[in-house]
């Protein structure tokens, strides 16, 4: 059997194979090989409908380098500034958000913890541009990469934007469980790369 | 000279005469032809008041000017106190049709005043449209140019001539029951429009406080004798009458008209009357009207005792109720027990305040921190509104009559119904506000929001509202109403000539919304717009989620769109309905 050398989004393909129950935190990983060396902004934000979630981005690491963050681009600036722990919420304003000069490396892990829920419905998401007023998305149609909707019965769905590889299914789920392999061998901070078997 | 050229002689100066007197006042009438509807469709109540000298008239009406379907002979009145006065009901016409009347002296002939008239729909109609004004009092001059724009209102298209069917009137017609007053505001020889209008558009309606004297009426009552089921005698007396309530169809409408100058305290016969009445009327749509505000945003006082209704307005699915008292326009109303705040209000239904028709202005009071709570929209003008059922949705427009004058008759805009730049006489929008009589489905779906996304390129926020169906099948539209909202594209863009408050008013909106005095309920949300709203109901934005129903089990997205400029928190009830 062959393989192609692949390099996947392991660990959201895990918690997405595990279903969708909510569980804090949630642990990302968004690839960005084609981004290596590009500099741009990313951008996160939290809206809410009906009294939402608060929501903190905490154990954010990457290989690119951040730059400075923007304050006049945003609607309603979350408190704390990256790596640090960054809390998306508010009692009166439906969006809160976080806009931050980066170079892009390879990856950015995060982790997504949602707490303060009380009712209604959220979504986080994670976007890249390559302007500071978001005008020019970075990889999708919108510059949304990573959507994470937490739900009023407590579910949460997500979805990531990165492509899915060309190898069949049954390759993707070899390369997954190979991918839980390596995670636990992982060191925090350290991405996985797998690479195929070939013949 | 020989006896022919003496007769003619004689008759030249008569005709000289009358010609001296039709320049100088209505020769021969005293008051112009007017109409009222008192059912049933086939007929239409045409009044008049001679000048004492030509007691008896002939009326004659048809299809065209030629007057030629009928004819009577019409004596004056008999009932006591209606001296000169003359009233005829003319039958057996078609519904829903036009016809021309006209007025004479039965003697020489001379034309009193003429009229046209579209007769009430058929009983089983499921459309038609009206009028609705209050608050005339006091002002000829303003009175004659709003009868003048709402004339010219209807006479726009076709289409817009249905309005000219019917008016209903909240009270207040004249600032005090005498003679005199009718005289000099109401039938005023030099206002030619306000007699053109009710010549040819029967008003119905109720009696105001200007009206009434220590809850009678006696001129009102000659004026305008609509079909009270118990009028009621004054002891002593002849012609003044109180217990001046009733109720009419309409097509498919109920209108009730309530006294609120006689008894309606429970157990009264007003009372009773009015529970027999809403309880067996088979009407779909049914407005109850009455004269003093329950809920209004001022400055004259509400009902207090008017709210003690509110209970049978929901328990006989009274669609809304039409006052007037205060000068203004204005809509309240709660939706919600939190809103309502321990106050009587019948929850969902519609308060509306039209008190613009004629009467000095007042400004309303925006704040829900007074006296006056539950207020959503208010606006200071002179106002009319317009009604439009059309099966199971009723469309209702406020509009404000610009450059009203209460010292001049003012002419048409050149742009009408537009305004020319000029003080000319043209119509805007205050408020659009939408009924339907759809189902409501939501005990049996499941509403959930995802993908909520603010756009910094659009400055859209757009989501996803998913409705997953969990009990039978439901068939047709499918609609979805965000409780909690206000549906800002009903808002109209009228002026705010006639604020007097310093500065001047620039929203129509009051704060916190529907909410009573002291409520923590926050009140509507009044700043947040769902730009792709398909509609609204009962001033809340709705959107179609489906046009071919949803089956049990199954789940339809409808994605949100909205621009919301201040990023307050969107907060709203999806609550879902089958057309």
């Amino acid at each position: 059997m062959k393989f192609k050398a692949i390099k996947l989004f392991t660990a959201s393909l895990v918690l997405l194979a595990a279903g969708s129950a909510y569980a804090t935190p949630i642990h990302e990983t968004l690839y960005t090989p084609t981004l290596n060396g590009t500099a741009g902004y990313i951008y996160l934000q939290n809206g809410t409908i009906n009294n939402g979630a608060t929501v903190k981005v905490e154990n954010f690491t990457t290989d690119g380098t951040l730059g400075a963050v923007d304050t006049v681009n945003v609607l309603n600036l979350a408190s704390g500034t990256l790596p640090g722990t960054v809390t998306f919420g508010s009692a009166t304003k439906d969006v809160t958000d976080y806009n931050q000069a980066i170079t892009f490396g390879n990856w950015i892990n995060f982790d997504l913890d949602y707490s303060a829920f009380t009712q209604g419905s959220s979504t986080f998401t994670f976007s890249f541009f390559s302007d500071i007023q978001g005008l020019a998305p970075l990889l999708t149609y919108n510059g949304a990469v990573f959507m994470s909707d937490l739900n009023s019965d407590n579910s949460v769905t997500s979805s990531n934007a990165a492509p899915v590889p060309e190898p069949s299914t049954m390759l993707l789920l070899c390369a997954g469980l190979v991918g839980i392999f390596a995670v636990k061998l992982r060191r925090k901070g350290t991405p996985v790369e797998v690479v195929g078997l070939t013949a | 000279m020989n006896s022919k050229t003496k007769k003619s002689l004689q008759s030249l100066g008569l005709v000289a005469a009358f010609s001296l007197l039709g320049t100088t006042a209505f020769a021969g009438v005293l008051k112009k032809p007017y109409l009222i509807y008192e059912m049933p469709n086939t007929t239409m109540t045409v009044l008049w008041q001679d000048n004492a000298v030509e007691t008896t008239n002939t009326i004659s009406w048809g299809t065209d000017t030629s007057y030629a379907l009928g004819s009577a002979t019409v004596p004056e009145e008999t009932r006591p106190g209606t001296v000169n006065q003359h009233k005829y009901k003319i039958t057996g016409l078609a519904p829903n049709t036009r016809y021309y009347y006209q007025v004479a002296d039965s003697g020489s002939g001379l034309v009193y005043g003429t009229g046209s008239f579209i007769t009430a729909p058929e009983e089983n109609a499921t459309s038609v449209k009206f009028i609705g004004q209050g608050d005339s009092r006091s002002q000829p001059f303003a009175l004659n140019n709003l009868m003048k724009t709402v004339k010219a209102f209807s006479a726009q298209s076709p289409d817009f001539a249905e309005y000219q069917r019917l008016t209903i009137a909240n009270g207040d017609w004249v600032s005090t029951d005498g003679e005199s007053y009718w005289t000099s505001e109401w039938f005023v020889p030099a206002m030619t429009d306000i007699a053109a209008y009710t010549a040819s558009t029967p008003m119905d309606g109720v009696k105001g406080n200007h009206d009434n004297s220590s809850g009678y009426s006696t001129t009102f009552t000659k004026y305008w004798p609509f079909p009270y089921p118990n009028a009621t005698l004054k002891a002593g007396s002849a012609a003044t009458y109180n217990n001046l309530y009733w109720s009419m169809d309409y097509g498919p409408v109920h209108v009730t008209y309530v006294d609120e100058y006689s008894s309606y305290a429970p157990g009264s016969a007003q009372y009773n009357w009015l529970v027999s009445d809403l309880a067996n009327t088979t009407k779909p749509w049914k407005i109850l009207v009455y004269h003093e505000p329950s809920y209004s945003s001022g400055k004259d006082a509400d009902n207090v005792a008017a709210r003690a209704l509110e209970p049978l307005v929901t328990q006989y699915n009274v669609d809304l109720i039409f006052a007037g008292h205060s000068h203004n326009y204005a809509r309240t109303g709660a939706y919600t027990a939190a809103q309502a705040n321990g106050d009587q209000i019948a929850l969902n239904v519609p308060h509306f305040t039209s008190g613009g028709g004629g009467a000095p202005i007042y400004q309303p009071d925006y704040s829900n921190a007074g006296n006056f709570p539950h207020v959503i929209t208010a606006w200071p003008a002179y106002q009319f509104m317009t009604f439009d059922v059309n099966g199971k949705n009723l469309t209702m427009n406020a509009y404000q009559v610009n450059n009203v004058s209460n010292s001049a008759i003012t002419p048409l805009s050149s742009s009408f119904p537009a305004a020319d730049g000029a003080a000319t006489l043209s119509v805007s929008l205050i408020e659009q506000v939408a009924l339907h009589h759809f189902t409501n489905v939501a005990a049996q779906i499941t509403a959930t929001t995802s993908n909520f996304v603010y756009n910094r390129a659009t400055k859209l926020y757009t989501g996803n509202l998913t409705l997953t169906n969990n009990g039978p099948a439901l068939s047709g539209k499918i609609d979805v109403v965000l409780d909690g909202m206000v549906h800002l594209q009903g808002i109209g863009s009228a002026d705010n000539e006639y604020s007097t408050a310093s500065p001047k008013v620039t929203s129509k909106i009051a704060n916190k919304p529907a909410t009573g005095k002291g409520s923590s309920d926050p009140g509507l949300l009044a700043n947040v717009t769902l730009t792709n709203a398909t509609g609204s109901n009962n001033g809340e934005p709705m959107i179609q989620a489906s046009s071919t129903g949803l089956a049990k089990g199954a789940s339809v997205t409808v994605a949100l769109s909205f621009s919301n400029p201040t990023n307050i928190e969107i907060k709203f009830n999806p609550v879902t309905y089958q057309e």
